[in-house]
């Protein structure tokens, strides 16, 4: 699959019709980019918003699947005579053999299972529990095959083959400009590293599913996703209905990340299920099987290689990546090399990149895919390339900041936000007396022993203040902080931070000594990552309706869904800054494959630049013909009137006023419609929002354990649209990313049974509300892109969680003077590298 | 995840109970707040025919003084051992174990008596009771019996409870006015974790010297394990860093743990001596008189 196809269409789209006009750029807003309240806030909070699971029919049946438990083995024989005899089963969907009754899911059962998790057969029963306890009355016999779980052992000869074409998914991807041959023989000091990224899992709130209600003909599906459109498409191919038959609502869904893109062979089965019943089935999985089949980010082992001059500027990158996407093509590593390829100006880059089966789930889109374990490779090997050649980490990558999209042809970006990013992030980060500190330190002191510098003190001494950070309770299971005699009453919930001196003693430095005072292991450091996000661009299609009611309130229409990012406020917004319509009196319609548009998935970062636009265009549509009425009807010329708030005001100062509830051109007219499209992107430009995060740790050098203090993510994403919601997807980022660098990991049982041995949510480890750090800045880089769309947007969710990570991982480097170069970045790593040093 | 049928029964009485379990035999488990249980029998690790409920046995509740003992009832829940004025005021280190263990919602529903029963060795509360030499009283329903809680571990969920014994009370003996003990654990995340190790210390302070001392681990041995070398090396010493890192180093090399997906067996062992120093820290600073709850939201 070529990079990110699941989120963006490549080439060109069939047309809709252009926008009615081009407006010009909006310039100040005074709606739009305010903090505005989600319009389904008391929904959510309530209860009151239905999601597709809590949805309940009259007679509907629960669903339940039945997957392979090995990951690898041949269905031998099914048997499902008993389980159709037990109590409340109403219908059973299995191949038994031998003596084949073949149904209609044959095609949707699997015989040849090549993961843990394949589906074997399905059913549905009265009650949840019946139906699982059903499933364990099907008798199925297998023949267990060898498997291979380790990606890193997929071309070693002799091992298990997933297919029997063998463990390599296409031939290595190869990608090159300009010559690294050259660029290395240019550079004054080069680097080369090995990283490793580990399986993530996207672990929405809300698992996949669905509930589908046939109707004669018809099938009505409720489902959890980011793409009403997507999966009506996927369910009326599977089973050869007309789009029209299908019809999808996925009003609420609690999480996608990029692993509800599209139609799951669970959503099949639940067609397949009620059909044969005839009576409505609820098919949500549980939350071990959503850790097994439907969905990753990719294992990933880099090396990268890099060169610079010592004035800053980068000669050359190797790049070199293998990845997994499971057992089945999924993109294992789609998008793993973008960054190294279009981050920085470099005339001389290489990439290959080898995307390998195992026997285990699927990989799919997660948040960024591809980039965060990229910017883990590129964002440590660019500091290192700055300590080497004596730069400042900030400073070196401000000198390679590429006007161009060099991996794109060398087309000029529409605004490239980066420099902003890293200059602003910096300065509200500190970042450049904190560097200063440390240089002052003096070089003879050796790296890692430098305690924490002089401009922090605020932060600091945050903790020990008993504030708001102090009585979070984040120790709780961290460990004693009380020093003997030492004033302990302040630090009590910051850990391990008094020893037997007591005290906040990690201000000074404590050189190399192997002291066991807790107080003195401590030891913070800072880090800082950049990134840009391929997609977030957005563009055509979308069609958005808005209906103007008499009384002047409006319904908004569209496809696209809201993956709990906040866009129908941002459509609200958009209304509201066009017409001056209150948001409470607008109503929203949308991700209803019956009764709106047509829209692509949410997905990509791409959902407000591809939608916001078309929004607008729609409202535009709408004021241009309540104006026409208006003019008609007070006799002025359109020009000379506007829309302020619920009336129709004359523009020449006379201050004369019309409500727009009497116009009786509305009245009779009942509605007015505007239709808005999406214009095509500008060519030959290339869109991408860009971001800087900083960051400062505290590692603790006995346990290897590490905190993060406080995160600044600076992000330009164009236009800021609603500012609550894009503080809420800089934090929500970042706190998925310092799960992905500093706990989650999918383990397997190599070597043994291949299993997943962490399959539920106590194992395995998203942070908890105690891991999170006590601060994150989001620092807007508010910078309106009205070349690439009307509305100046870019994408946001994505890029949020790409750099995160890796300036965890240059903060550890800070603190300690040892390079994490593995995913998660666990106590024991952390512990192994600081052994390694000392034992030089 | 389903599980196989079985009977539940809510006898009201200890003798009831027990005598329900001996006349039900095999297949039949107690179950006081299930967070143990009810996963085993999920992940069909277990297959129950019969649950018999704790929950109505009156002599299991409560945690209560009586003269200068305290009794805690099996049933009471992490969250009422840890706020317990009468645990806090006579022993603060289990306040603090329990006060530590899992999260809030396991605090709410599991049982100190179901922490120990389970006898799985990376339990919370175990080891600091061990530290501590306290007594258990077990009971068949008929006679009652005294354990301390270190003979009452096995192996790994192994238990010296009888078929059908119960586990009554983990009794609390009154503290000499010179002990302090602490309970540190060390886990992967701030919050719903289990301990990848930890370590329980119990000391008393005559003049400034350690009197008495024991450390216990926890997650590091099939059961909550007592280290012997501790006590010679910290009695009659001035409570200074030297004996203090001989004393994490004994831990840590009188520990056995298993390499599992929480940690190495290396790893593991480093983290006794890491953990072992703070708890000892800790409770020598009780001793002093200290009275400081840190695991303990203000
Ligand atoms: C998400 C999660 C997190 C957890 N985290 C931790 C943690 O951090 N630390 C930790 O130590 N544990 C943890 N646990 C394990 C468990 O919650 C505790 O061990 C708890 O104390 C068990 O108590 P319970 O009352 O729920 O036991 P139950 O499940 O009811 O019983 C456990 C076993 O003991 C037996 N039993 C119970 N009471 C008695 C009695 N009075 N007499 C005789 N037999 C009895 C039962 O028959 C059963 O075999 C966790 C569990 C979960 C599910």
């Amino acid at each position: 699959m070529s990079h990110g196809e699941r989120y963006y269409f490549i080439g060109p789209v069939p047309e809709t019709p252009g926008p009615s006009e081009q407006p010009g750029p909006w310039g100040a807003t005074r709606f739009v980019g305010k903090a505005a309240t989600r319009i389904d806030a008391y929904e959510r909070v309530s209860g009151a918003a239905i999601f597709p699971s809590d949805l309940v029919l009259p007679d509907m049946l629960h669903g339940a699947i039945l997957r392979c438990p090995h990951p690898h083995a041949r269905v031998l024989s099914v048997d499902s005579r008993r389980a159709r005899e037990m109590p409340g089963v109403a219908v059973v969907l299995a191949s038994d053999r031998p003596n084949a009754g073949r149904t209609g899911a044959d095609k949707f059962l699997v015989e040849h299972c090549r993961y843990e998790g394949e589906v074997v057969a399905a059913l549905a029963a009265r009650t949840p529990e019946e139906a699982q306890d059903a499933l364990r009355m099907i008798e199925v016999e297998y023949e267990l095959l060898p498997h291979l779980s380790d990606e890193r052992r997929a071309l070693d000869p002799g091992v298990p083959q997933v297919h029997s074409s063998g463990n390599q998914v296409a031939p290595t991807a190869l990608y090159e400009r300009g010559s690294i041959v050259e660029g290395f023989a240019m550079a004054d000091a080069v680097v080369e590293t090995r990283f490793d990224t580990a399986t993530q899992i996207h672990c929405a709130i809300e698992p996949h599913g669905c509930v589908a209600r046939w109707d004669g003909p018809r099938l009505t599906i409720w489902e959890s996703t980011q793409g009403a459109f997507s999966v009506q498409a996927g369910v009326a191919g599977a089973l050869g209905l007309p789009l029209s038959s299908v019809r999808v609502i996925g009003h609420y869904v609690g999480g996608g990340f990029g692993a509800k893109l599209e139609a799951g062979k669970y959503t099949l089965l639940a067609a397949l299920l009620a059909r044969e019943a005839a009576r409505p089935v609820r098919l949500f999985l549980t939350r071990e099987e959503t850790f097994l089949a439907v969905g990753n980010r990719p294992p990933n082992h880099m090396r990268l290689k890099a060169g610079v001059r010592r004035d800053g500027t980068l000669t050359a990158l190797d790049f070199e990546a293998s990845g997994s996407g499971g057992a089945h093509p999924a993109g294992g590593v789609a998008l793993v090399d973008w960054l190294v390829r279009d981050l920085y100006s470099c005339p001389n880059v290489r990439t290959e990149l080898t995307d390998l089966f195992i026997n285990a789930g699927p990989a799919r889109p997660f948040r960024g895919p591809g980039h965060p374990q990229g910017a883990f490779a590129l964002e440590q090997v660019i500091d290192q390339l700055a300590e080497k050649i004596g730069l400042d980490p900030l400073e070196l990558r401000l000198r390679n900041i590429p006007e161009v999209s060099q991996a794109r042809g060398g087309i000029p970006y529409t605004v490239s936000g980066l420099r902003r990013c890293l200059e602003e992030g910096a300065c509200a980060f500190g970042w450049k007396a904190r560097r200063a500190a440390v240089a002052a330190k003096g070089e003879s002191e050796e790296k890692g022993a430098s305690g924490p510098g002089g401009d922090h003190g605020e932060s600091k001494d945050r903790g020990a203040s008993g504030g708001l950070g102090g009585d979070h309770g984040a120790s709780e299971d961290r460990g004693v902080s009380e020093g003997l005699g030492g004033d302990h009453g302040a630090s009590e919930d910051r850990g391990a931070s008094g020893g037997l001196g007591g005290g906040e003693s990690h201000d000074e430095s404590h050189g190399q000594s192997e002291s066991k005072d807790e107080g003195a292991s401590l030891q913070r450091g800072v880090g800082l990552a950049a990134c840009l996000w391929v997609a977030g661009a957005g563009g055509p299609p979308s069609t958005i309706v808005l209906k103007l009611f008499a009384d002047g309130s409006a319904n908004i229409n569209f496809g696209a869904s809201d993956l709990g990012t906040g866009t129908k406020t941002v459509m609200a917004l958009i209304v509201q800054e066009e017409l001056g319509i209150l948001p409470e009196r607008v109503q929203i319609e949308h991700a209803d494959t019956g009764t709106t548009q047509f829209a692509t998935p949410s997905g990509g970062s791409k959902t407000i630049p591809t939608e916001a636009p078309a929004m607008r265009d729609a409202a535009l549509a709408v004021r241009r013909q309540l104006l026409e009425i208006a003019a008609k009807e007070v006799e002025r010329p359109a020009k000379t009137l506007a829309i302020e708030g619920d009336a129709i005001i004359a523009r020449d100062g006379s201050e004369e006023r019309w409500p727009i509830a009497r116009l009786r051109g509305l009245q009779r007219r009942g509605v007015l419609i505007g239709v808005g499209y999406r214009a095509p992107n500008p060519e030959g430009k290339a869109i991408s929002p860009f971001g800087a995060q900083f960051c400062e740790v505290e590692a603790n050098r006995l346990t290897g354990e590490l905190r993060v203090l406080r995160f600044v993510g600076a992000h330009d994403s164009g236009r800021v649209m609603n500012r609550l919601s894009y503080d809420n997807q800089v934090r929500g980022g970042i706190v998925m990313g310092i799960g992905f660098g500093l706990s989650e990991e999918r383990r397997l049982d190599h070597g043994q049974t291949g299993r997943m041995l962490n399959a539920n949510l106590h194992d395995y480890a998203i942070p908890t509300a105690l891991d999170q750090p006590e601060e994150i800045v989001s620092l807007p880089i508010d910078l309106p892109d009205d070349e690439a769309n009307t509305t100046g947007a870019k994408g946001l969710g994505e890029p949020v969680t790409i750099p995160t990570a890796a300036a965890i991982a240059n903060a550890v480097y800070d603190a300690l003077g040892v390079r994490p170069t593995a995913t998660p970045m666990t106590p024991e790593q952390i512990l192994t590298l600081l052994r390694a040093k000392r034992e030089g | 995840m389903p599980m196989d049928d079985f009977v539940f029964h809510r006898p009201q009485s200890l003798p009831e109970a027990c005598a329900l379990h001996q006349e039900l035999g095999d297949g039949a488990f107690y179950i006081a707040g299930g967070t143990d249980l009810v996963t085993d029998l999920k992940r069909g690790a277990k297959t129950a025919r019969h649950l018999i409920s704790l929950s109505g046995l009156a002599e299991l509740r409560g945690i209560r003084r009586d003269g200068d003992l305290v009794r805690i009832g099996a049933l009471a829940s992490h969250a009422e051992v840890a706020a317990s004025p009468e645990v806090r005021g006579a022993f603060p280190g289990l306040a603090e174990a329990a006060g530590k263990l899992g999260a809030v919602q396991i605090r709410n529903q599991g049982t100190i008596g179901g922490n120990f029963c389970a006898a799985v060795p990376c339990a919370d509360t175990p080891p600091i009771c061990v530290a501590g030499g306290l007594r258990l009283l077990l009971s068949d329903g008929r006679r009652d019996r005294e354990l301390t809680a270190q003979e009452f571990f096995l192996g790994p969920r192994q238990s010296a409870l009888e078929p059908g014994e119960v586990l009554r009370e983990i009794l609390v003996a009154p503290q000499p006015a010179n002990a302090g003990a602490s309970y540190q654990r060390f886990t992967l995340r701030g919050g719903l974790a289990l301990s990848v190790a930890s370590v329980a210390a119990w000391l008393t302070l005559d003049d400034a010297r350690i009197g008495t001392a024991r450390v216990a681990l926890g997650a590091v041995a099939p059961v909550p394990l007592l280290v012997e070398e501790c006590a010679s090396i910290l009695s009659g010493q001035l409570p200074e860093d030297g004996v203090l890192s001989e004393a994490a180093e004994a831990s840590a090399k009188a520990a056995r743990p298993i390499t599992d997906i929480r940690g190495s067996e290396e790893y593991r062992r480093e983290i006794v001596s890491v953990m072992a120093r703070r708890a000892l820290v800790a409770a020598i600073e009780r001793a002093r008189g200290a009275k400081s709850y840190p695991w303990e939201r203000v």
